[in-house]
């Protein structure tokens, strides 16, 4: 392991990829900021300037981003009570409540300091499981990725909200249907309808591009989310995003603060490894449990400004998107939709992730493990001091922001494939995109089944191939039984939990 | 209004999922599969699974789905009219683009961009669009020696020019 730390050291060191951290944190932050965009927009409209960069630093300055992703979307959730990312919802109960009061800075500094403590607690998990369970997972055959990828689909789907599980089947079923377009490795043109374009399948970027950044970009103009926040908000305080007061903590409010991080950074870690749970999840989770053990003066605080209510979530959102790198690095499967456009970036760059990739790019590995703790320090020693005039980016006017959004996300997709169509077909996805947004039908799952639908049917057709055409791998290998019967109570006990409450619900009515 | 059909969003879009399940199912059957590829798992096995999955759950939803969330009243208030002209403009860059090229597609699009949006001021429209689109251009073409399509256009006005001349 001390090899593959100083590999990773040596690679994250370089003057270049130590300038990518930086470049991926502040633009992060600022595109995390905009109402509206998140981690995975500001990968994705990052993805088309990374294909010229070693695998290493494209995934460097990724993680650079996502990190400045989130710590963005909490800022505007703390200045302008309009979280740029879902994970920084729970941040915005207490953060804009002490930003009202006068506390903006503290706020910040509460906020930077939390993600710091998560993201670092996540980053020594992450180099202490993730070699050992590379190692377990170096065991696995075509058949066991086969049963992974379905678990990886499928646990998306379970980890959705209630009345959501279905929605999420159907949409992951139509990105593993939009995977197979194209020719296929028998030499097979699927669903090209002979449209010469189409011979070799949707573009991930393009995909990604379409359903994230360009629809998240019409979703904002559709909403008008800055026009009504200030309509809504006219009668409350608001919040001078220039002056911010001081950042400075007390040694008091560091003790009050301190035992709720600790928990929450071991909450989020957990939650995040989970696929398909997600910072969100965490946050929620973190607040809530925050809440509950909180005592009962504290507790009134919930909601009007406790800091304790703004760390927990602030930590477990951070130490979670640490832990959605456990299921990408070792087992090749995203666990979020930000993870899932990595992993299509990855394999764009020609590394196949998995418990191979530890082997194989050691200086991918260790670099993106190292690289996250970077960007969690410059975060903290960069962002911090600078917040009074990244705020001030929050005034940018849409009007231009917005315009500029669609150009760079046409551009990123015609300057990988040259070809107009693409153009043609991305306004098309994005049109179908909103549609889907609009309907409240989540878009992450339909990624996460176009990228695992190719490695799902390759693994399939080798597993068959290995078994002589039999399906009985599915019961006659453990860990692929093991998966596939853990697979069946994901999709299963959302299902059951929901039905046994209802059943109580009725019991404890009828009692009464 | 608010009990119709078009206003409850999980019918509405188990519909689209729906049409988008038949036509992988329809298409799937009509495969042309290599005899050599066995009988078990070829090319169409698993989209004709898939799409049999998606239409069996776009049509129980359809079907069996109380509606879920139904429109707010807000719906009506939203920004349809700038949305559809956002996407008639990218629409219109996209084919536009082969025959006006990058540098004078991408200027006119964030113009009109810019000025659908609200923005009245065109010198400063103008302005901002030049400033962001010509050092991009500098940079893919003379920076990295990427090719970036002129468009038609500036071949006719540059023959134009080339014959008056």
């Amino acid at each position: 392991m001390m090899e593959g730390i100083m590999i990773g050291l040596e690679t994250a060191f370089t003057p270049t990829n130590l300038l990518m951290v930086f470049v991926g944190c502040f633009a992060g932050t600022f595109i995390g900021m905009l109402p509206g965009l998140g981690p995975v927009s500001a990968i994705a409209l990052m993805i088309p300037i990374t294909y010229s960069f070693d695998p290493a630093t494209g995934m460097i300055l990724m993680a650079g981003v996502y990190y400045g992703a989130v710590f963005g979307g909490s800022t505007s959730a703390i200045l302008i009570n309009a979280p740029g990312v879902s994970g920084a919802v729970a941040t915005a109960f207490d953060g804009y409540p002490m930003a009202q009061s006068g506390r903006a800075g503290k706020a910040l500094a509460i906020a930077a300091y939390s993600s710091f403590f998560g993201g670092t607690v996540g980053a020594v998990f992450l180099l202490i499981f993730l070699p050992f369970l590379s190692q377990v997972s170096l065991s696995f055959h075509s058949a066991d990725y086969f049963a992974l990828m379905v678990f990886g689909c499928t646990a998306v789907a379970a980890f959705s909200g209630e009345g959501e599980v279905i929605k999420a089947i159907m949409m992951t079923l139509l990105g593993i249907l939009l995977a197979t377009v194209g020719e296929d490795p028998a030499g097979v043109q699927r669903f090209t309808f002979g449209i010469v374009d189409l011979y070799d399948g949707i573009s991930f970027l393009l995909l990604s591009m379409a359903t994230f950044a360009l629809a998240e970009a019409l979703v904002v103009v559709l909403k008008d989310v800055s026009s009504k926040m200030s309509k809504t908000e006219s009668t409350e305080k608001q919040v001078d995003a220039g002056d911010i007061g001081s950042i400075k903590l007390s040694m008091d409010e560091v003790k009050e603060i301190a035992p709720a991080v600790a928990r929450s950074s071991v909450l989020g870690f957990l939650v995040g490894v989970l696929p398909g749970a997600g910072a969100t999840i965490a946050s929620f989770l973190a607040y809530g449990t925050e809440r509950n053990l909180a005592p009962k003066k504290l507790q009134d605080e919930f909601g009007k400004g406790s800091m304790r209510g703004l760390a927990a979530p602030e930590t477990a959102n951070n130490a979670a998107s640490t832990g959605s790198f456990v299921p990408l690095l070792t087992l090749g499967i995203p666990g979020s939709a930000t993870t899932a456009i990595m992993l299509g970036a990855l394999l764009s760059y020609g590394v196949q992730p998995g418990p191979r990739l530890y082997i194989d790019n050691p200086d991918v590995f260790w670099a993106v493990i190292i690289s996250m703790y970077i960007g969690n320090v410059i975060l903290l020693v960069l962002n911090l001091p600078l917040i009074p005039y990244i705020a001030k980016l929050l005034q940018v006017p849409k009007n231009y922001l917005t315009p500029l959004i669609l150009f760079f996300s046409m551009m990123g997709v015609y300057l990988v494939s040259f070809n107009n169509f693409d153009l043609g077909l991305m306004v098309i996805v994005g049109v179908l995109a909103l549609v889907f947004r609009v309907l409240d039908f989540p878009l992450a799952p339909l990624l996460l089944g176009f990228i695992l639908g190719d490695m799902m049917e390759d693994n399939l057709r080798r597993a068959l191939l290995i078994w002589d055409g039999s399906y009985s791998f599915i019961w006659e290998r453990p860990i692929t039984l093991v998966i596939m019967i853990l697979t069946v109570v994901t999709l299963v006990a959302p299902l059951l939990l929901k039905f046994t409450s209802k059943f109580k619900r009725k019991f404890t009515q009828d009692a009464s | 209004m608010n009990n119709s059909f078009l206003m409850q969003k999980d019918k509405l879009g188990s519909l689209v999922l729906l049409g988008f399940a038949l036509v992988f199912l329809i298409s799937s059957y009509n495969l042309e599969i290599d005899p050599r590829y066995g009988e078990l798992f070829n090319s169409g096995t698993l989209p004709k699974v898939l799409a049999w999955l998606l239409f069996a759950c776009s049509a129980h939803q359809l079907f069996t789905s109380r509606g879920g969330d139904r429109f707010d009243s807000d719906i009506v208030k939203w920004n349809w009219p700038k949305v559809g002209l956002l996407i008639v403009l990218m629409s219109a860059y996209a084919l536009a683009f082969s025959t006006m090229g990058f540098m004078l597609g991408s200027i006119c699009f964030l113009v009109l961009g810019f000025r659908i949006l609200g923005e009245q001021n065109y010198t400063k429209s103008i302005l901002i669009a030049v400033a962001v689109v010509v050092p991009i251009w500098l940079l893919l073409v003379k920076v990295f020696d990427l090719f970036l399509d002129s468009g038609e256009l500036y071949y006719l006005i540059v023959n134009i020019i080339g014959g008056a001349s």
